[in-house]
């Protein structure tokens, strides 16, 4: 049971969108350019799919509202820019993320094979218990696929990463994916929350709250 | 009754037609509620109601009439708004022409050319007023063009053959890297401007766009394409015939603070940043505390706007707008513009948490009032305890 509603679509300053979340979660998105981040977060926030988006330069923000399991949930989604030149950039965000959407093209073998390398800028800049969801995109041009579903799987089960295949273009999986990540980054957080209770005297680090 | 009502909606067509003149009519939109008569087959209406009726409907083309003398006036006010405008444009594009390109050494920095400048520079010069501002220091020519696009076309054709012999003569970029960067360019050009329709696949400047980016690739390796290029590149397409379009482009992207960006050259940017931050502060003092408290900092709307241009985030009027001062005052403007956005919407701003600023700044509203909005860059001072720009 979900409902969903983008707090970006609500009047500036209305009740909804000063509604105080139950959990707030930042979530990254990267990939290779042209995979569809964008695309699937303006399928998120919309609910259709923009032919028309032009590419992302340095980073775009949004904010998802998703109603999950009766509790209110908020997530900051953070785009980042796929071409390697801004790397750079992107990777100083990982470290704030609560979550990363790592996202390739099941057309195209290069961004698949990123997708290595771009857990390897994950390990290095994010936080350890940092959630992974992979996320093959584009399953609406299937006469184009050069990745097989079982490669996907067989990656996500190597490094025990959550996955889906989807499409920004039909809206498959889309919000299906984002509550299973919800309720990925709702356990991590319990718990780290029962690990902090069980040690006694836990080094009481204030995690940014607000970044 | 439907056949009657049909009948009444279609009849007061003619007359509207001479109304638009004198304005002495029975609006359209009130003609269909007349029924003055019940059908046959039902008992009359009384008299009493008739007359309420009647009076009703008068009352409504009382109001309906009020509404459109309104509207008249509104439109004519804005014809003759529309008109001035195009006069005034008219005259400035004769003094462009006949007064100051000819003599631009001596008059570009004159006190009157400033400030026509800041008006906005007339499409129909702005390409010549952009080429003359950001120079050629760089010596490009248009032979030079001509071989740096020749050397581009002949990579495309490598690549598509799937020729592995890509030359190895630009050392440390590596052959996938460049065939990334060749492959990059071909999918970002649709998604330059893509409500415009002319850089997509089969739009007329698809393919100039495609020359100039793969030209300035060959020309400078060691920077390549980056994301946002395309956009720089398609806004000096709309003001400027290909070769020349592509000079202004290496020449501006030479500029240093283009240099430090494309090149993303964090210790450069950075500074870059605290020297802007400097100027946030003392300009607006409250939503600089704002932002500081929610941990927003400026890389965050900096570097779309710093990248493009503000060809991505402002309506490309206005977009160009800020570039003609931009081609006066250098890199500073980029910045004052920057703080005249933040001023703009300071009231917003304020009420807004992290997300939803970020949010706000990397998609700005598309009906942007164009005159307020330069009275907000006016208004920001680019001097802090004395200091200037450069200086800083």
């Amino acid at each position: 049971a979900m409902t969903a509603d983008g707090a970006g679509a609500a009047p500036r300053g209305s009740p909804e969108a000063s509604l105080d979340p139950d959990h707030l979660y930042n979530v990254l998105f990267v990939g290779d350019s042209h995979v569809g981040k964008t695309s699937f977060l303006y399928r998120l926030h919309a609910d259709t799919f923009n032919p028309h988006l032009t590419a992302t330069v340095g980073l775009d923000y949004q904010i998802k509202n998703l109603v999950v399991d009766n509790k209110r949930f908020a997530l900051r989604l953070w785009d980042s820019a796929g071409q390697e030149r801004y790397h750079s950039i992107t990777k100083q965000f990982f470290r704030k993320a609560d979550g990363v959407v790592l996202m390739y093209d099941i057309t195209s073998e290069h961004s698949f094979s990123d997708v290595r390398y771009w857990l390897s800028c994950i390990q290095e800049g994010a936080e350890d218990g940092v959630a992974i969801l992979l996320l093959g995109n584009k399953t609406d041009c299937a006469a184009e696929r050069r990745v097989p579903t079982k490669e996907g799987e067989r990656l996500a089960e190597e490094h025990r990463l959550m996955f889906y295949e989807c499409s920004a273009a039909s809206g498959q999986n889309v919000s299906e994916s984002m509550v299973s990540l919800i309720r990925l980054l709702k356990a991590h957080e319990d718990k780290l929350k029962n690990k902090a209770e069980e040690v006694p005297k836990p080094p009481q680090k204030k995690k940014g709250c607000c970044w | 009754e439907y056949e009657e009502k049909t009948g009444r909606a279609h009849r007061p067509l003619s007359p509207k037609q001479n109304v638009r003149k004198n304005l002495d009519f029975e609006p359209l939109s009130t003609t269909a509620l007349i029924l003055e008569d019940r059908p046959a087959n039902l008992p009359a209406k009384p008299a009493e109601e008739a007359q309420k009726h009647r009076q009703q409907y008068e009352e409504m083309v009382v109001q309906a009439k009020k509404r459109e003398l309104k509207e008249a006036q509104k439109r004519k006010k804005q014809l003759e708004e529309r008109c001035k405008l195009e006069d005034s444009i008219g005259s400035a594009v004769l003094t462009w022409n006949n007064e100051i390109l000819p003599n631009w050494e001596t008059m570009c920095c004159s006190r009157k050319v400033r400030e026509l400048w800041w008006q906005g520079i007339p499409p129909s010069v702005r390409g010549k007023v952009w080429s003359l501002a950001i120079g050629n220091e760089l010596n490009i020519t248009h032979e030079l063009y001509d071989i740096c696009l020749a050397r581009a076309k002949e990579k495309w054709r490598s690549l598509s053959t799937g020729g592995a012999e890509v030359e190895c003569e630009d050392a440390g970029f590596s052959a996938a890297d460049r065939e990334a960067s060749l492959e990059l360019i071909k999918l970002d050009i649709s998604r330059t401007f893509p409500n415009l329709c002319i850089f997509q696949q089969g739009g007329p400047y698809h393919d100039t766009l495609h020359s100039i980016l793969g030209a300035y690739t060959c020309y400078r390796p060691d920077v390549g394409y980056v994301q946002g290029m395309s956009f720089i590149a398609a806004v000096l397409i709309l003001n400027l015939d290909t070769a020349d379009a592509f000079i202004a482009f290496s020449n501006l992207l030479n500029k240093p603070c283009q240099m430090a960006f494309f090149r993303v050259d964090h210790g450069l940017m950075l500074t870059y940043f605290a020297a802007f931050e400097v100027f946030f502060e003392e300009n607006l003092p409250k939503l600089f505390a704002h932002f500081k408290k929610n941990n927003l900092t400026p890389d965050i709307y900096l570097i779309d706007w710093i990248f493009t241009l503000y060809s991505k985030s402002l309506p490309l009027d206005l977009a160009c707008r800020v570039w003609d001062v931009f081609c006066r005052d250098g890199e500073e403007f980029l910045f004052r513009t920057a703080l005249g956005i933040l001023k703009l919407f300071e009231d917003i701003l304020t009420k807004m948490d992290f997300i939803h600023i970020a949010q706000f700044l990397t998609k700005l509203p598309e009906d942007l009032p164009s005159e307020e909005f330069f009275t907000s860059i006016a208004a920001i001072q680019m001097q802090s305890r004395n200091k200037k720009w450069a200086q800083v």
